[in-house]
């Protein structure tokens, strides 16, 4: 529901939506391990339960079991029994960037900004459209995500709700949809651009020019100012892969004798 | 509720009415919840509101003439004994329970959103949208909302999701017989729906229409013209046409 949501909800939806075709514990498994990798579900957070999970996803509540089993044995979840008991995520922010760099290590360049341009294309898209028809009371929702306790957020979760939100104020459902579903694919990437400070505060200050471009009903601006954040995230995450180098086993060795 | 049509019924008259008829049958509906607050002397746990609430609601979508897609009851803050916030809502075809209310961000979520904020601040009804709903139906709604009251204070809202393209189908004819220009909008002068290609639903059509002076709205602007102002009754919703 609407006007100053957390996009979070929306996020946790898509980690739990219905896995197409046949249900399988892996899948499962590997669904929640997207929600952590992409920031969506955080350290100390609870899991549905299984039951909860199993009608969430349309497996049987064995095969959620069964996931919940395999992620506690990775050490990803820990589960506590009382009254305050649950599933809860056990993951320090250091593993999590982990997680994220061997996947970046894994994509090449052209990949990367190929999955930029898809990104961009999705929220600028909605950025122009919120411009047009967002009102005071929509630009104020979207510039207190911005005004959060500094450090309340984990990095880039705050500047991913902010894009989210933006997403819905296009009034467009489906332009939503597919906003959520790139932002977990690529946005969690980003976080990684996001955990060094001095490229967060940068976007924070572009996500700020945004909200003055919406609110001045100005959608070309709105949109160019999106673009720049995407191509900036771009460019830090390629930067990030040439000073780490190739993932371990990636090398090919193509030196003429 | 029904005034026959030409005898009388303000324009604007049978949009009143079938907005109204929905927030009366949702506060009759919430009579259930408030009785359960009031059956026993301490606060209800939230197994106890889940169990009491999904008969209520799977009713409440499946009795309705109208294609509700989801329904509940949200509860205000510390309203249960065993949890800050907590949200029993039904939705979709099969009815299943919206489990993401089941976690503890559930709070954060919805306590500052216009559906949960003004009824609990003004005692009244509410009708929220149109907007994308990202928490519960994933698509382009209007939310229902009418505080529920036990022993003198507000325990949370009970509420019903419907599409846009619902009421589209629902209540085009009878925006198009005040005119084909005319525009049902809501409380900040978004469109909902018009029978003008020109008029999609979401643009921001007549913000400020609550200020109308006999009818009429200034439009500020060059080459607009003034916008003649319906009131549904004391609905947040008005038709305008130019």
């Amino acid at each position: 529901m609407p006007q100053d949501s957390s996009p979070r909800q929306r996020q946790l939806s898509a980690v739990f939506a219905t896995l197409e075709g046949g249900g399988r514990a892996q899948r499962v498994e590997d669904r929640i391990i997207g929600g952590i990798s992409a920031g969506i579900l955080l350290d100390g957070e609870r899991l549905p339960s299984e039951a909860e999970l199993a009608t969430s996803m349309g497996v049987a509540t064995v095969t959620a079991r069964e996931a919940l089993v395999a992620l506690r044995s990775r050490g990803l979840v820990a589960t506590r029994r009382g009254r305050e008991g649950g599933t809860f995520i056990t993951l320090p922010d250091g593993d999590r960037s982990a997680l994220l760099f061997a996947r970046l290590a894994g994509l090449s360049r052209v990949e990367l900004r190929d999955m930029g341009i898809h990104y961009a294309a999705i929220c600028s898209t909605a950025a122009e459209l919120a411009a047009l028809n967002a009102d005071a009371e929509d630009a104020a929702g979207i510039r207190r995500i911005l005004d959060a306790e500094p450090g309340a957020a984990v990095p880039g979760v705050t500047v991913g709700n902010f894009l989210l939100e933006l997403a819905a104020l296009s009034q467009s459902a489906r332009l939503t949809r597919e906003h959520v579903r790139l932002h977990t694919d690529f946005g969690s990437l980003l976080w990684l651009a996001h955990a060094d400070p001095d490229f967060d505060a940068d976007m924070l200050e572009l996500c700020r020019r945004i909200v003055d471009a919406v609110t001045a009903r100005d959608p070309a601006r709105a949109r160019g100012l999106v673009n720049d954040y995407i191509r900036a995230g771009v460019v830090w995450l390629i930067e990030a892969k040439a000073v780490r180098g190739p993932a371990p086993g990636t090398t090919i060795d193509r030196s003429n004798p | 509720m029904n005034s026959a049509p030409g005898t009388g019924t303000p324009p604007g008259g049978a949009i009143q009415d079938f907005f109204a008829s929905i927030l009366a049958d949702l506060r009759e509906w919430s009579g259930g919840v408030t009785a359960l607050f009031e059956a026993s002397a301490s606060a209800p746990t939230r197994r106890v509101v889940d169990d009491a609430v999904q008969p209520l609601a799977l009713g409440l979508l499946g009795e309705s003439t109208l294609p509700l897609v989801g329904g509940g009851f949200v509860a205000a803050r510390d309203a249960l004994a065993d949890a800050t916030w907590h949200m029993a809502w039904w939705q979709g075809a099969t009815r299943e329970r919206l489990l993401l209310m089941a976690m503890e961000s559930a709070g954060e979520t919805y306590s500052r959103r216009e559906w949960f904020t003004v009824p609990m601040e003004s005692g009244r009804g509410h009708i929220t949208g149109p907007y994308v709903d990202f928490l519960c139906t994933d698509e382009y709604t209007v939310t229902f909302t009418v505080p529920v009251e036990s022993g003198g204070r507000r325990v949370g809202i009970a509420g019903a999701d419907i599409l846009v393209e619902s009421l589209e189908d629902l209540l085009m004819e009878r925006i198009l017989a005040i005119g084909s220009k005319a525009a049902l909008v809501n409380r900040s002068g978004r469109v909902i729906l018009s029978p003008d290609p020109q008029l999609a639903a979401g643009l921001l059509l007549a913000p400020g229409w609550q200020d109308a002076v006999d009818g009429w709205l200034a439009v500020d602007g060059a080459g607009s013209e003034n916008m003649n102002v319906i009131r549904c009754g004391d609905l947040p919703l008005a038709v305008v046409s130019p």
